[in-house]
């Protein structure tokens, strides 16, 4: 097994560059975990608004609460500089101010500009705050029309405005629930892609380099013995770096794991895997240098998680997106994994989660060929050079 | 002497046609693929557009229907509405034609396929509408005298919020990942820094060991050699900067001689980041390749290339992080340039830059002058 104890001394040495990226995504993980909500009912979408009330009125104050109940409320921002940066990283949605003079212009019934806002102009955030903050004003303004006070219209309106209507979501099955784990297994491609190939490629370059091949060919071990050895190194250190992640979902979300969505889930991060390993190797195969290996696994990791929908929703991509996506394995991943968490407007069923992991496995065979193929027309043009 | 090294450094650079290849090929299909993944992002997530609803039932509240119909009209129609049967309307929701099915009957009721900000708008509507009719009708039974008066209220047009503007520009969050693609090839010039301090060092390279026994001042051939690496490594920037300005035309400013400065600034940055990486240590060349990867990776990752929410979660609890990392400071040139109208932060930003890249390379220099070796 000596060309097994070499290989995994020097991926031992790769293998801290592998170890920050799986501590980083671990560490996301954990503030994923604690974000995540059930998709089986409809929530109401929450904008982020910082809120400046010039007027300080029991009626301003009434309105920054009712805004509170539907609404997450983030620190107040004046700063226009802080105000940019906070709209472009949709950090805040809105930043509103109720301008001084809002409770007595409203109980004079003049509604124009009782607010200031900046927010990005004609997006949704804006058309679904307007939509609200009018209809709360236009029903104390009509209570004020039909005699009240402005504080008894203040106050009719914070019980009117809660009317709430119910909304049923018809994509919400037994099997699909958008438990933490599926978001877990969400950037797990990614993660694999980018730890498997930057630790194993480099590690099988070096054992391939034309220096130490000719000095293993002297050497008693056959070339069908090196490379089960070099197979076999792969194998165990992708497995390992799986267990790490899986060992990190079951400390993450305890019990998830066993239940049928969380092994599902598992199966489909194995098959995965199984095309990652294959990649790996094909990698190996056509990487020009120790140091390109990393590029071409970026190129192939952050390509194949945005096309796919890795990082970004699947429902946000293009049809012609989605279209180009299908052809990387990512896409079926990620298919999958959506079906048992729910979203995206995909629903869980036997035959076409199974079709997902088919059509992945499918795409782990021909990377094999590939790699078979090219591994051995190389070695054709090297024997006769 | 130093235009001779610098010479034959670049040269020598230029000639690794893999990684130079690599560097030009990577930016090019990674932001192609971006532009082709983000290109209508901004105009399915953010810009608003009319939403498609199917109602059934509609007949069993006349006003409802006209209500519908009058806001699924004209340019700034909210809605986009189909009036159709029970299974039809479902079957619409299902393929993902229509956002959600309202149900009108006593009292109105929707059905949709997920959580959505469209389908949030369509429930504030119709929780709008039941407030109305709900108000009026309580007024119309215990307060008939001011019926008038509490319809004219509803009926008049609420504009009550002012919409400031911040700049001229259109804020596309999305644009933040080609600016971070930007910063991420910049920073792959510390590859281009870790080669440079490992050339320098006789117990890294033969080539080192050669350097190290002539007379060329130390800090000349380090700093020639760094210069021909910051080149390179510039001349990738640039070619991508000028293929995702250019050929994607993804909006990045009009001030295009500081576009291509900020991506030589972020190479500058690179290369002195990698350089500083290269003389910590003994560790071999592909070790410090490896860690320099990492390193850029692990930068890149906080200033938001993978997740674009990871610049401001760490704005919010360790802004200092951004402040520091070279890949947020580069993102944040390009930032600058295509939002804010005055060149302060830009300024700052680049001052940033350029003093954490000298302190880089000063400290670089540091630990590899004056080495000794009894045995190579």
């Amino acid at each position: 097994m000596t060309v097994f104890n070499a290989f995994m001394k020097v991926v031992l040495k790769r293998l801290r560059t592998s170890m920050i990226y799986i501590v980083i995504f671990v560490s996301i993980c954990v503030g994923l975990a604690l974000n995540s909500k059930p998709a089986d009912s409809f929530t109401d979408y929450t904008l982020d608004i910082s809120i400046n009330d010039l007027d300080d009125t029991p009626a301003s104050r009434a309105i920054a609460e009712y805004i509170a109940d539907n609404h997450n409320v983030v620190e107040t921002i004046t700063d226009k500089d802080d105000i940019l940066d906070s709209l472009f990283y949709l950090k805040t949605d809105i930043v509103l101010t109720i301008n001084k003079g809002y409770s007595e212009n409203l109980a004079k019934g003049q509604t124009d500009e009782l607010f200031s806002a900046y927010r990005i102009p004609d997006s949704y955030y804006a058309e679904l705050f307007d939509s609200q903050i009018n209809n709360y004003i236009g029903i104390v303004s009509s209570y004020i029309a039909g005699g009240d006070d402005i504080e008894k219209a203040v106050e009719k309106a914070g019980e009117t405005a809660s009317l709430e209507v119910e909304v049923t979501n018809i994509k919400a099955s037994e099997k699909s629930n958008s438990s933490g784990i599926t978001v877990f297994f969400q950037y797990i491609p990614y993660i694999l892609i980018l730890s498997l190939v930057t630790a194993i490629c480099p590690s099988i370059l070096t054992m391939t380099s034309n220096e130490i091949r000719n000095r293993t060919n002297c050497s008693c071990v056959s070339s069908a013995k090196q490379l089960i050895q070099l197979v076999l190194g792969t194998v165990i250190v992708s497995f390992s770096i799986f267990l790490i992640l899986i060992i990190a979902s079951i400390a993450l979300y305890k019990g998830e794991l066993f239940t049928s969505t969380g092994l599902l889930a598992l199966l489909n991060a194995f098959v995965f895997l199984l095309f990652v390993i294959m990649f790996t190797l094909l990698i190996a195969v056509i990487a020009p240098s120790p140091r390109a290996v990393d590029m071409i696994a970026n190129i192939f990791g952050l390509g194949m998680s945005f096309l796919c929908g890795v990082f970004v929703p699947q429902y946000l991509l293009s049809d012609a997106v989605l279209s180009v996506g299908k052809f990387f394995p990512a896409y079926w991943y990620v298919k999958a994994n959506n079906m048992l968490a729910g979203v995206n407007g995909y629903v869980f069923t036997n035959s076409d989660f199974f079709t997902a992991i088919a059509v992945q496995l499918a795409f782990t065979v021909a990377i094999f060929f590939i790699t078979l193929l090219i591994s051995k027309s190389r070695r054709s043009a090297e024997s006769i050079n | 002497m130093f235009l001779h090294n610098f010479k034959y450094e670049f040269l020598q650079n230029i000639r690794q046609k893999e990684i130079i290849g690599w560097m030009m090929i990577f930016p090019i299909v990674l932001s192609t693929l971006f532009y082709v993944a983000f290109g209508d992002l901004y105009n399915k997530d953010i810009a608003f557009s009319e939403i498609s609803v199917a109602v059934v039932n509609a007949d069993e509240d006349q006003i409802f229907k006209s209500v519908v119909s009058e806001l699924s009209e004209g340019d700034e129609a909210l809605l986009d509405t189909v009036f159709t049967d029970s299974n039809e309307a479902e079957e619409l929701l299902e393929n993902g034609d229509v956002t959600a099915v309202i149900y009108v009957g006593d009292k109105l009721s929707m059905s949709v396929t997920g959580d959505s900000i469209n389908a949030s708008v369509v429930r504030s509507f119709l929780e709008q509408y039941t407030t109305q009719k709900t108000i009026i009708t309580d007024v119309a039974m215990n307060n008939p005298e001011k019926l008038a008066d509490v319809t004219q209220a509803f009926s008049n047009e609420i504009n009550c919020i002012y919409t400031n503007k911040l700049t001229d520009r259109n804020i596309d969050p999305y644009a933040s990942y080609f600016f971070n693609l930007i910063a991420m090839v910049a920073l792959f010039g510390t590859t281009s820094g870790v080669f440079s301090a490992t050339q320098n060092q006789g117990n890294l390279s033969a080539i080192g060991a050669r350097k190290t026994i002539a007379p060329t001042h130390k800090l000349k051939a380090t700093f020639s050699q760094l210069l021909a690496s910051v080149c390179t490594q510039s001349v990738c920037t640039v070619l991508s900067t000028t293929y995702i300005l250019f050929i994607l035309r993804v909006d990045m400013g009009d001030n295009i001689p500081l576009i291509y400065l900020s991506g030589i600034l972020g190479s500058l940055a690179g290369v002195a980041l990698g350089f500083f990486i290269g003389s910590v240590g003994t560790a071999s060349e592909n070790t410090k390749f490896g860690m320099a990867f990492g390193v850029s990776m692990v930068c890149c990752f906080l200033s938001g290339l993978m997740i674009a929410d990871m610049k401001p979660l760490i704005s919010t609890y360790c802004p200092i992080i951004n402040k520091l990392n070279p890949a947020s400071l580069v993102s944040d040139l390009f930032y600058c340039l295509s939002l804010y109208n005055d060149y302060d932060r830009y300024t700052e930003t680049a001052i940033i830059l350029i003093v954490m890249s000298f302190v880089f390379t000063i400290a670089g220099f540091l630990f590899t002058r004056r080495k000794k070796y009894d045995s190579i």
